[in-house]
């Protein structure tokens, strides 16, 4: 079977009101071309055959293969599907790049572009690059060398179960609503709009169930850090209950950077920690968050429930599978 | 920041002025009973009114050759503006402007603009004038997608950066230029991407959403007022209509399939499903405004077919200001 590695790349990422109501950097067009560029030449050098790059009609893919020769004749394709303007553009990808046997994806983007990935093809094996806002799941990684580790894993010269682990997944039920899936956090908000999508404010939150907590983040994921660390590939998570200031004594409000740059104290009325399979009901009105983006809204009584699953996408190890490599070749 | 019902109103009550507006228009247009060129809003409402409802009254607006959407949000007088589409006498211009040429001063609405790119310096000159009087007046400059690859547009915004003017920039990416597709014109996916070469922050939003665009302006406008200088919000929308007139001309330059997703994700028609299913604006009280609001626009229409063509006489005055001696 070719060695096919899978490249999706969100055009969005990066340019939302966080550069108005935080201090978020834009991610520009050409930044990302450059990203798209170094994952292949990586992944080509790692011992793919084929790369599926995943592009609609704006064109951000073709651009980033225009002129492009990658080592060992690795074959391009560029994958061209309508515009959708939203994540269903990165969870129609996803669906092609499984169909067409992708070893592992690279996807580019925050937390966002990664569970659309994942609603797309939901035990896809990938490798998590950040070009977003402020990323929780995916990790700050050269391009080159994660394309080089997706490379590695589609080949077959190192084994996905050498080097990947199997992520947790917050799996959500909305009453009346499609079954959806978070890979950080699920928060409900008292906005009533999902707008323009991030949250910042911390007056809004009212409740936030979080399956990866670790100290050293920024967004709502650092909120249930503060109170119960919870590291990505523990088993469980935290569920957060928050309270208007006045209900709260100050000394309950904790300071964490809500956003790049912007701390906000957040009144947490109350936290406990969740086992694998438990289940927080929340309801309306208000919306749900997903991954730290108003997504859904809840109208009066309309209810929710989340729980922590541990069947989420398996994570390529990038570092784990280089040294991996290092030490065959060492052993010739 | 979370918008009270008040200001709900007021987005949807000036979307739906749009939306009835120029449907309207595009009617009597069909009709032949309009001359000139038509050039409809339909699709874009909830970037006119996000916009218009976050601003002051005294803060200022420029506009495009598609500039009705922006006359009406701001306030604009219905009668004289359909006398105007009409070449009457009572229309904005006493009918001697058409639909291009629209404005009110008196409303701070600086005019539509038939030059692509022309309305961009305008409001940039009166963010000169607000900062070297020293008020605290915003202008927002409306402007689509092709017109910031025209040379007036990028001097005017680095200009506005330069001198840290009060400006909030506006673009409204329809995906076209006329009937030529975005991606065919410009190497960028995302307007946006020019702000930081200009040294100014910038931000997506989905012009299809009323909150979101509101939003933002808030945000934008506020900086302004502080003094922190120009922000650039590109808002991702579409017009349902040819560019010119209603239908198309028999060029296929895109698919029934785009259009029909656009129109899926209608500003109106999301926002009343989103208020009242919210419970935050009843059913009833919708209906009541559009009623309002359909009344107001058939009295325009009737106002512009009763009012007389200008007089042959006036040909030559308001050619040139008088200008006092």
């Amino acid at each position: 079977m070719t060695a096919t590695v899978g490249i999706i790349a969100n055009p969005l990422a990066g340019k939302d009101i966080r550069r108005l109501v935080a201090e978020a950097s834009p991610t520009s067009d050409m930044a990302k071309v450059g990203i798209v560029r170094r994952a292949i030449i990586g992944a080509a050098e790692g011992g793919a055959e084929r790369v599926l790059l995943a592009d609609d009609r704006r064109g951000l893919g073709a651009r980033a293969v225009d002129g492009l020769e990658p080592a060992n004749g690795a074959e391009i394709v560029v994958l061209d599907e309508p515009i959708l303007d939203s994540g269903k553009n990165s969870e129609q990808a996803a669906r092609r790049c499984r169909d067409e046997g992708a070893g592992a994806v690279i996807v580019l983007g925050g937390d966002g572009t990664h569970r659309d990935v994942v609603k797309g093809w939901a035990d896809v094996a990938l490798v998590a690059l950040s070009t977003g806002t402020n990323n929780v799941f995916p990790r700050h990684l050269e391009a080159t060398v994660a394309g080089h580790g997706a490379g590695l894993v589609a080949s077959g010269q190192v084994a996905l179960g050498d080097v990947a682990s199997r992520a947790k997944r917050l799996v959500v039920d909305v009453e009346d609503g499609d079954a959806d899936l978070a890979l950080v956090d699920v928060a409900l908000v008292s906005d009533t709009f999902t707008a323009s999508r991030a949250v910042w404010d911390p007056a809004t939150l009212r409740e936030l169930v979080a399956c990866i907590a670790e100290p050293g983040t920024v967004g709502l994921s650092a909120v249930a850090a503060a109170v119960a660390p919870t590291g990505r590939f523990e088993r469980g998570g935290v569920h957060v209950r928050f309270g208007s200031p006045s209900e709260t004594s100050s000394a309950a409000g904790i300071r964490v950077p809500i956003a790049p740059g912007l701390y906000g104290d957040v009144p947490v009325a109350g936290w406990h920690r969740l086992r694998a399979g438990d289940e927080v009901a929340v309801s309306g009105p208000g919306s749900l968050s997903f991954d730290g983006e108003r997504d859904v809204a809840l109208r009066e009584g309309q209810g929710a429930s989340i729980r922590v699953g541990a069947d989420g996408p398996h994570v390529i190890d990038v570092e784990r599978a280089l040294r991996l490599m290092n030490t065959k070749r060492s052993d010739l | 920041m979370e918008p009270t019902v008040d200001i709900l109103k007021d987005l949807h009550y000036r979307m739906l002025r749009i939306r009835l507006f120029e449907e309207a228009a595009g009617r009597l247009f069909e009709g032949n009973k309009m001359p000139g060129f038509l050039h409809l809003y339909v699709g874009q409402e909830a970037v006119a009114a996000g916009v218009c409802v976050a601003m002051r009254d005294d803060d200022q607006v420029s506009s495009t050759h598609r500039g009705h959407g922006h006359l009406v949000a701001k306030g604009g007088d219905l009668n004289k503006m359909m006398a105007e589409l009409m070449g009457k006498a009572d229309g904005y211009c006493n009918g001697k402007g058409g639909s291009m040429h629209i404005c009110d001063l008196d409303l701070n609405m600086l005019g539509a603009n038939g030059i692509v790119g022309g309305g961009t310096p305008i409001a940039v000159g009166a963010g000169f004038a607000n900062k070297y009087k020293g008020n605290d007046t915003v202008s927002v400059a409306f402007f689509g997608d092709g017109s910031t690859n025209i040379g007036a547009f990028h001097e005017a915004i680095n200009m506005a950066a330069a001198l840290r003017l009060p400006v909030l920039f506006v673009c409204e990416n329809n995906e076209y230029g006329e009937y030529t597709r975005r991606d065919k014109v410009m190497a960028i996916n995302d307007v946006v991407d020019r702000a930081a070469g200009y040294g100014i922050p910038g931000v997506i939003v989905d012009g299809m959403d009323a909150v979101a665009v509101y939003e933002a302006a808030v945000e934008g406008l506020a900086r302004a007022r502080r003094g922190e200088g120009p922000t650039f919000i590109e808002a991702k929308t579409y017009r349902y209509y040819n560019h010119h007139g209603v239908q198309t001309l028999g060029m296929k330059y895109r698919t029934d399939e785009e259009v029909d997703a656009w129109k899926a994700k209608d500003c109106i028609e999301g926002f009343e499903r989103r208020v009242t299913e919210a419970g935050l604006i009843s059913a009833d009280e919708l209906a009541a405004v559009r009623v309002e609001l359909e009344a107001e626009v058939e009295a325009a229409v009737e106002f512009g077919e009763n009012s007389p063509l200008p007089e042959v006489s006036t040909l030559l005055t308001d050619v040139y200001t008088e200008v006092s001696r």
